[in-house]
């Protein structure tokens, strides 16, 4: 068997193991809701002094709860079929499989400890063996219970959409313009080393001076790059945030260096052909967009239009007018074409903006736990650094150096992503953990109180 | 036009010394920087051609003094050596698209030729042989109207508003073409049902060839391709057979909208089948070319008009019973049956005929469509017979009176603006009256049901330039003329008049354009 790597193991540990342990002492002595699982007890006896049990119970009772939903859907399922309850199911199943291999784990734990206990066994290569099974599996559990409370955390809405990344400099003059520019190409061709399909939805550069680097950048308006592949906003949902730059400008005469930043968005993009069931037709989806709140400008001719004139200009504008949001697109020669490609960002940006808006509440409480972990669109989450040929990230706390591979698309950017991914997954655990407590705490306080009576 | 400021094209020649030779014509950098990108997509995208003709016999002279091209010449050097020193590295602005490959320097010598050609005021649409026009690629030849974005829109507009749609099946059955549609096929088992659209001063073929696309385009792609195949015999039951016949007076009109016919509907064959569209014929390239014709013809010839009607007869001879309005009619017509009505032949007349002055091509037209557009597409040049209507409004005269013979139900002009979309209003209201009062029988017969014999014309609109958007706050919505309120679409200028026999069409663009619900239902 091919043990996994210590290090993944000990990151796993120390991420998972420092805040969580104390509140589930306390939890478990106190409240009602939580049942002790026999094997889970029985591992927390025999546990090494260096590994403690790394699920919070809190969790591991909702996995149980949700097993319990999922038996029970799937037993009604048997007799009646019902594509809804189908689709919960579905659902359901992944948190069911990674309880299953985590009990597997932990049984099988359990019978590896009555057997190194029972000294019956004077066989010394079979202890050996015992114990070396026992330490793998040890280990496995930790990743065991990380993909457990992973497959627990709410899985986001837009996970398997396409996504738009919107790319816009921040403040810092036509440095960060030139900026921008190179992050656009940077995910572009990242998109194109991994193979995936993508569309320039936008491409809007100032008038102004060409840039003298070598580096060819131009000075970017704005630019939406559309992923077109499923799945491609979860890929990039890290991504979103303040990429600040460090580096010397061309422009700079005297050789200091000058910090910008550089704003990217990450939207949900609504595929043209799917079956999902967004369907911008129905007016609870979070893309439907009524026509009579959008304004629909097109380029007003001054003249007398029509046959008098023979204008290219095909620029279109959309305005929501509810929240003001608009859109301008004068990608295409043709009108129709600027027309869909409008409709479809202003779909996105307001079906991002819906969701936030729905989720603050959820949100509060978040950041109420996590407030240091709490990004918003104004928070850098990434810093590079030229001179010091260094790319790192401020979440996942990961460095790297190559920073021209980063900025080509190439693997080291792979790496920062990963990484990043890897911390919101973790911060999702945090944050499913903070909830999950209060409600238990809620409910005790609650059970406490009938008891004074 | 005032003079573009010395300090704008030093702008543009830091960006691009190819901006500052298309900043002339486009006027301000961002537009110059969108067609230079669209030059450099184009050229990227059609292999080279084997010998690019000279460019400088094809244009027309400048239209400015000596003195005036020596200086633009002198201006244009000079920023030419701006340029030059800067290197050739200038491929930022075609990243955009996929791929640079500007490397080559033939590939540079071509965009080079084209932009040559476009800031020498040459329209961009006959730079690059095509505009897109819906999702249609219209290919633009000299001699031959450029397809407007007005026209686009108000095309697209009437495909939403008056087409019955193929692929939705409730939205749209109160079209009254849809309701008629059904009637006939059912009576006729689906056979000989046709849908005829007469586009006169085709030009490019466009408008004609927008709407036979948008009635006839497989249903809204794949995603209801399920539904398709489960029902081919209701979709074959339903779908009409769509006919356009085209008329242009120019010859090179008449063969490029025939070249267009060929390069849209190319590949038609293929995706039908793919789609699993049922027509009982194949409907292949060559049935289209049967559907769809164009042929040169002068509108104002009475051979013409006659011509037209054996064209008619000899193709709908086995449905010439299924025209005659006892069957036509049924349902919410019925009481309108009596009325010896004549045939319907098409069902809907749209046209975009020249409608300039003499005066407003003068001074209104842009320097580019005066130099390089066809004239006779833009000023009607007939000597007008009987005095009855400005010079510039002859065509719509024709067009009404061609009407009243074809009796169509849908029938759309495009106009020049506010005034005269008034002034053919006008006409089209007084050539009712007239037309009953010429016609004691029918005049005679209409009182005796008691039903209205006033206007043929039930629903008169005016559309303005873009009919699907609200309009502004200084935009009415209904003008008066002849004491009839007249419901104005859209903002812009007046571009379009609508005239429908029956009601309006009712779907979801009915009150399209309007900022209040117009029709109620």
């Amino acid at each position: 068997m091919l043990l996994p790597a210590q290090w993944i193991c000990r990151r796993c540990i120390t991420v998972l193991a420092r805040p969580l342990n104390r509140p589930f002492i306390r939890f478990a002595s106190t409240s009602r809701f939580v049942i002790p699982h026999p094997t889970c007890v029985c591992s927390q006896f025999n546990k090494p002094p260096d590994t403690t049990s790394t699920l919070p119970l809190v969790l591991l009772e909702r996995a149980r709860n949700i097993a319990k939903e999922h038996d029970q859907l799937a037993a009604t399922l048997e007799s009646d079929f019902d594509v809804k309850t189908a689709k919960r199911v579905g659902e359901l199943s992944p948190v069911v499989l990674a309880l299953k291999e985590w009990d597997a784990a932990q049984s099988s734990i359990a019978e590896l400890a009555a057997l190194l206990e029972s000294k019956d066994a004077k066989d010394e290569e079979l202890e050996q063996l015992a114990r070396e099974e026992l330490s793998s599996t040890y280990s496995s559990l930790e990743i065991l219970a990380t993909a457990l409370s992973a497959s627990l955390t709410p899985r986001d809405p837009f996970a398997d959409m396409p996504c738009m990344l919107e790319i816009r400099p921040g403040p810092g003059g036509m440095e960060g313009r030139y900026f921008a520019d190179a992050v656009f190409r940077m995910y572009r061709q990242y998109c194109a080393r991994v193979g995936l399909r993508t569309r320039v939805v936008k491409y809007e550069v100032v008038d102004g001076n060409e840039s003298s680097t070598g580096a060819n950048e131009s000075p970017l308006q704005e630019a939406v790059l559309e992923v077109q592949d499923a799945g491609a906003y979860d890929r990039f949902r890290g991504e979103a945030g303040m990429h600040r730059v460090q580096r010397i400008p061309s422009t700079e005469r005297s050789g200091r260096t000058h910090t910008s930043a550089v704003a990217v968005w990450v939207l949900p993009s609504f595929p043209e052909d799917n079956l999902s069931d967004q369907d911008t037709n129905d007016p609870d989806s979070l893309f439907y967009v009524s026509p009579s709140e959008v304004r629909e400008e097109k380029m007003r001719a001054s003249g007398a239009g029509g046959q008098h004139v023979n204008k290219t200009e095909s620029a279109i504008r959309l305005t929501h007018e509810p929240t003001g949001v608009t859109v301008s697109i004068q990608e295409s020669r043709s009108q129709h074409t600027n027309r869909k490609l409008a409709w479809e960002l202003l779909r996105s940006r307001l079906a991002q903006r819906r969701r936030e808006e729905r989720e603050e509440v959820a949100m509060a409480l978040r950041n109420s736990v996590l407030s240091k972990d709490r990004i918003t669109r104004g928070d850098k989450i990434r810093t590079y650094n030229y001179s010091q040929d260094r790319c790192s990230d401020h979440r996942s706390g990961l460095d790297v150096h190559n920073l021209p591979d980063v900025l080509d698309g190439g693997e080291t950017l792979d790496k920062i992503m990963d990484s990043t991914k890897e911390w919101l997954v973790q911060r999702d655990i945090q944050a499913l953990t903070a909830e999950e407590e209060a409600t238990a705490a809620g409910a005790a306080s609650k059970d406490a109180k009938k008891a004074k009576r | 036009m005032p003079r573009l400021a010395p300090s704008l094209f030093r702008r543009a020649a830091r960006i691009s010394p190819r901006l500052a030779t298309l900043l002339p014509v486009c006027r301000t950098v961002a537009s110059a920087q969108a067609e230079l990108r669209w030059i450099r997509e184009h050229v990227r995208k059609t292999p080279p051609a084997p010998a690019p003709a000279p460019p400088s016999k094809q244009h027309a002279p400048p239209p400015f003094g000596n003195r005036a091209r020596a200086r633009t010449r002198a201006r244009r050097a000079g920023i030419a050596r701006v340029g030059a020193y800067r290197s050739s590295a200038q491929t930022n602005l075609s990243r955009s698209g996929s791929g640079s490959g500007s490397g080559s320097r033939a590939t540079e010598d071509r965009i080079a030729h084209l932009v040559a050609r476009r800031g020498a005021g040459e329209p961009l649409q006959y730079v690059l042989g095509t505009q897109p026009f819906g999702d249609l690629e219209i290919l633009c030849e000299k001699g031959v109207l450029i397809p407007r974005p007005e026209t686009e829109a108000w095309a697209s507009m009437l495909a939403d508003l008056a087409l019955p749609s193929p692929s939705s099946s409730s939205s749209c059955s109160s079209s009254p073409l849809r309701g008629r549609g059904r009637v006939r096929g059912q009576t006729r088992e689906g056979k000989g049902l046709q849908l005829r659209i007469l586009d006169l001063c085709s030009g490019t073929g466009c408008i004609g060839l927008s709407l036979y696309a948008r009635g006839t385009a497989p249903p809204t792609s794949r995603r209801w391709g399920a539904t398709d195949e489960r029902e081919p015999g209701m979709r074959r039951a339903q779908s009409p057979v769509w006919r356009v016949f085209g008329f242009d007076v120019e010859p090179r009109a008449v063969r490029l909208a025939r070249k267009n016919l060929r390069h849209n509907f190319r590949g038609l064959q293929r995706s039908h089948a793919a789609h699993g569209r049922v027509v009982k014929e194949e409907e292949g390239e060559e049935e289209v070319k049967t559907r769809v014709t164009f042929e040169q013809a002068d509108i104002f010839t009475d051979t013409w008009m006659t011509s037209l009607d054996d064209d008619n007869d000899s193709d709908n001879d086995d449905d010439d019973d299924d025209d005659n309005p006892s069957s036509q009619y049924t349902g919410r017509d019925e009481e309108k049956r009596p009325s010896r009505r004549r045939r319907r032949r098409i069902d809907i007349l749209v046209s975009n005929p020249p409608y300039i002055s003499q005066r407003g091509f003068a001074t209104d037209t842009a320097r580019s469509v005066r130099n390089h557009e066809p004239r006779r597409a833009l000023v009607p040049s007939r000597p007008l017979s009987p005095a009855t209507c400005a010079p510039e409004d002859i065509f719509y005269a024709r067009l009404l009176e061609i009407a009243d013979t074809l009796r169509p139900r849908v029938a759309a002009f495009e106009v020049g603006d506010m005034a005269q979309a008034m002034r053919v209003v006008e006409m089209a209201i007084a050539r009712c009256h007239r037309r009953h009062r010429r016609r004691p029988e029918e005049n005679e017969q209409g009182d005796r049901d008691g039903l209205l014999v006033s206007a043929r014309w039930d629903v008169l609109e005016i559309w303005r330039d873009w009919p699907d958007c609200l309009p502004s706050e200084a935009e009415e919505d209904v003008v008066v003329i002849c004491g009839r309120r007249v419901p104005v679409r859209g903002n812009g200028h007046g571009r379009l008049v609508f005239l429908s026999e029956g009601p309006i069409p009712r779907n979801r663009f009915t009150n399209r354009g309007f900022r209040r619900t117009f029709y109620v239902e």
